[in-house]
């Protein structure tokens, strides 16, 4: 696109997030393509699906248009260290929680969370989760009896 | 009186010692967690879930709302202390609450809070038990045209009462309605939207999505301005009100009641604005409105009755009709499905032990709330001085653990860190979450009403307009939209919000 024309062109929340509706409308229906749709006497599997997606095309577009119109909003920065550390230490856990069990899965996410704040003090935080990896597994492994795994590696369960 | 022999079989089943207890243990535990900066009803309820499946449903439901009622107060005790609202409706007590603990006030504020709560609770207790019959009568003679058309009123009143852009509200429930068709088509039995993803197959959980919106991505917004949380420091002063401080506010609280459960009872998450209309209206009538916003006590006894009495007016719409009005209501879905419990008006005649003792346990809730509170103002003072930078990973860790306790699927976890992240960038973008979830909430059962309404009527969409009461609540859905959008009214709603 010429230079002329894109700088013109100011990245709003309101544009972003419309052509980010649009999309996923486009991918919903993309993956809805194969399902009968049926009529409305006999309605099939992905006409509903169908349908929502078609409506929510029209309205990310409503909202694109908005985007171009109000140009006053501007975009927010993503901050990338906190999203990194805390989505990544819900995902250790989840990848680990069957084989490693709770004693070992929470303070190993814990550990990977503590790098999302600059304020974390790094031998309090230690001690810290150290105790609350005791206090969640007698909290919910023994007080309540969740069958969430011990430590399957250690007691075998 | 059948009014009171329903009362008399609730309070039999809910002063056993069992629920009893369960009920006390609910409110502590709700407000522990509610009263963590930044953590709301959503996400204490969905943190705390797990506990109450090994209990019997009535038992469970009582622990829930008790749950439920600790979080709201717990909510508005950060924003008295702290001034950190937990959620939309502890907003406004801010605004006087904080003031009042800056003048040295703070144990006033909180002790009317909970006193105003309890009046409102127990007033709203009586109006949720004397509709409940008639309602639910009303709610047997919907059909599935009915149902549609009233959930859609639900939703449009949804879309009016979210912030912020009302194309972008509802472009949030439509995100969300497609969001809840993912998974197995119940008639058909064919994957929709799944992606091959076999975790996706069962449908997506409603605590799997509403602790990724609502715990993981608030958390991520919460890290990154870390807010100098000025706790009140120094003195609370007296706990209990003076003659004088009751004298103010017993007419504010009555008034908040009557708002807040009109407002709350809406199919539309009105309850949110209950807390707003409470104080406009104190501030009117006021002789001298120059002190709100200084630390007027009718200021924090209106709105946190409006509040209460709006929180426990929600269970209206659920206890009669089955439509969970906000996404608290729908969680509330989520635990009474899981012990069998299909809401909906039929709950009333066969599990009669269950709709009455848990209209029961909300005035015990009440009490137990008034109990707790005074008392341990002082404990939630210290938890709240707990740094951040401790408080994250707690929250981050119970997350985990509880969501994997839903359905004991690791993958539940994952997908829920995705959802934390569509959130995030949701949030980042300007849109309303909380519409997305209701959406999601009301799509399974939109979908089959109107599938049902479909197949009556051979395929003919008149059937929403031939039938009169599906007629008016559509035409009812259309007016509100059309006004909200109007510019006189949308510029007046920007202000309400933005009080």
């Amino acid at each position: 696109m010429p230079a002329a024309i894109a700088s013109k062109i100011r990245l709003t929340p309101d544009l972003i997030g419309g052509l980010a509706m649009m999309l996923l409308a486009v991918i919903a229906i993309i993956s809805c393509w194969h399902l009968d749709t049926g009529s409305l006497a006999e309605i099939g599997p992905g006409l509903i699906p169908t349908g929502l997606a078609a409506i929510l095309f029209g309205l990310g577009a409503a909202v694109t248009f908005n985007g171009f119109r109000v140009r006053d909003t501007a975009l927010q920065s993503w901050r990338l260290r906190p999203i990194l550390f805390i989505l990544g230490a819900v995902l250790i856990f989840g990848l680990t929680v069957r084989s490693a069990g709770i004693a070992l899965a929470s303070p190993m996410a814990l550990l990977i969370a503590g790098g999302a704040s600059h304020e974390t003090r790094w031998m309090e935080y230690a001690v810290f989760v150290v105790a609350l990896t005791v206090f969640c597994t007698v909290l919910f492994r023994f007080l309540l009896g969740q069958p969430i795994p011990l430590a399957p590696w250690l007691v075998g369960y | 009186m059948e009014l009171f022999d329903n009362l008399a079989l609730g309070f039999s089943v809910a002063l056993s010692w069992q629920n009893l207890l369960l009920c006390f243990t609910g409110c502590l535990l709700g407000t522990l967690i509610g009263v963590l900066p930044g953590v709301g009803p959503i996400a204490t309820i969905a943190m705390l879930l797990p506990i109450t499946y090994g209990i019997d449903p009535a038992g469970a439901l009582i622990m829930l709302a008790g749950i439920y009622y600790g979080a709201q107060y717990g909510g508005s005790t950060s924003a008295i202390l702290v001034n950190i609202p937990g959620e939309a409706t502890a907003v406004v007590t801010t605004l006087d609450g904080h003031q009042m603990a800056r003048n040295g006030r703070a144990g006033a504020a909180l002790g009317i809070a909970a006193i105003g709560s309890f009046i409102a609770g127990s007033i709203t207790t009586l109006i949720v038990a004397a509709v409940g019959v008639p309602l639910t009568k009303l709610g047997m003679l919907f059909g599935a045209a009915e149902y549609f058309a009233l959930m859609v009123t639900g939703l449009v009143f949804a879309v009016v009462l979210a912030r912020g852009s009302v194309l972008k509200a509802i472009a949030m429930i439509f995100l969300g309605l497609l969001l809840s068709t993912v998974g197995t088509d119940v008639n058909t039995g064919q994957e929709r939207l799944t992606f091959g993803i076999s975790a996706l197959v069962d449908k997506i959980d409603f605590a799997v999505l509403a602790m990724g919106l609502f715990g993981f991505a608030e958390l991520l917004r919460s890290l990154e301005n870390p807010e100098a949380r000025d706790v009140v420091k120094g003195s609370l002063g007296k706990v209990l009100p003076t003659l004088q401080d009751l004298r103010d506010s017993l007419k504010p609280i009555l008034r908040g009641t009557g708002l807040g459960s009109i407002l709350g009872a809406l199919p539309g998450n009105g309850a949110v604005l209950a807390p707003f209309a409470s104080y406009a209206l104190e501030k009117k009538l006021a002789a001298d409105s120059s002190r709100f916003g200084k630390g007027a006590i009718e200021g924090v006894a209106g709105p946190e009755a409006a509040n209460n009495a709006g929180a426990q007016a929600a269970f209206i719409p659920l206890l009669t009709l089955g439509i969970p009005p906000n996404a608290v209501m729908a969680l509330m879905v989520g635990a009474m499905t899981i012990h069998g419990i299909v809401p909906g008006p039929q709950v009333m005649t066969r599990n009669p032990d269950l709709f009455w003792g848990m209209i029961a346990s909300m005035w015990i809730g009440n009490l137990a709330l008034l109990l707790i509170n005074l008392p341990l103002v002082g404990l939630w003072v210290r938890l709240l001085k707990v740094p951040f930078r401790l408080m994250f990973p707690a929250i981050l860790i119970f997350c985990c653990i509880g969501i994997y306790s839903v359905n004991n699927q690791p993958a539940d976890v994952m997908l829920t860190a995705f959802f934390g992240l569509v959130g995030y960038g949701l949030l980042k973008l300007g849109f309303e979450l909380a519409p997305l979830l209701l959406g999601f909430v009301l799509g399974g059962l939109l979908e089959d009403t109107f599938r049902r309404a479909m197949d009556l009527s051979h395929g003919s969409l008149m059937t929403f307009i031939e039938r009169p009461v599906s007629l008016g609540l559509l035409v009812l859905a259309a007016i509100v939209l059309v006004i909200a959008v109007l510019p006189a009214v949308a510029g007046k709603r920007q202000e309400v919000f933005a009080e």
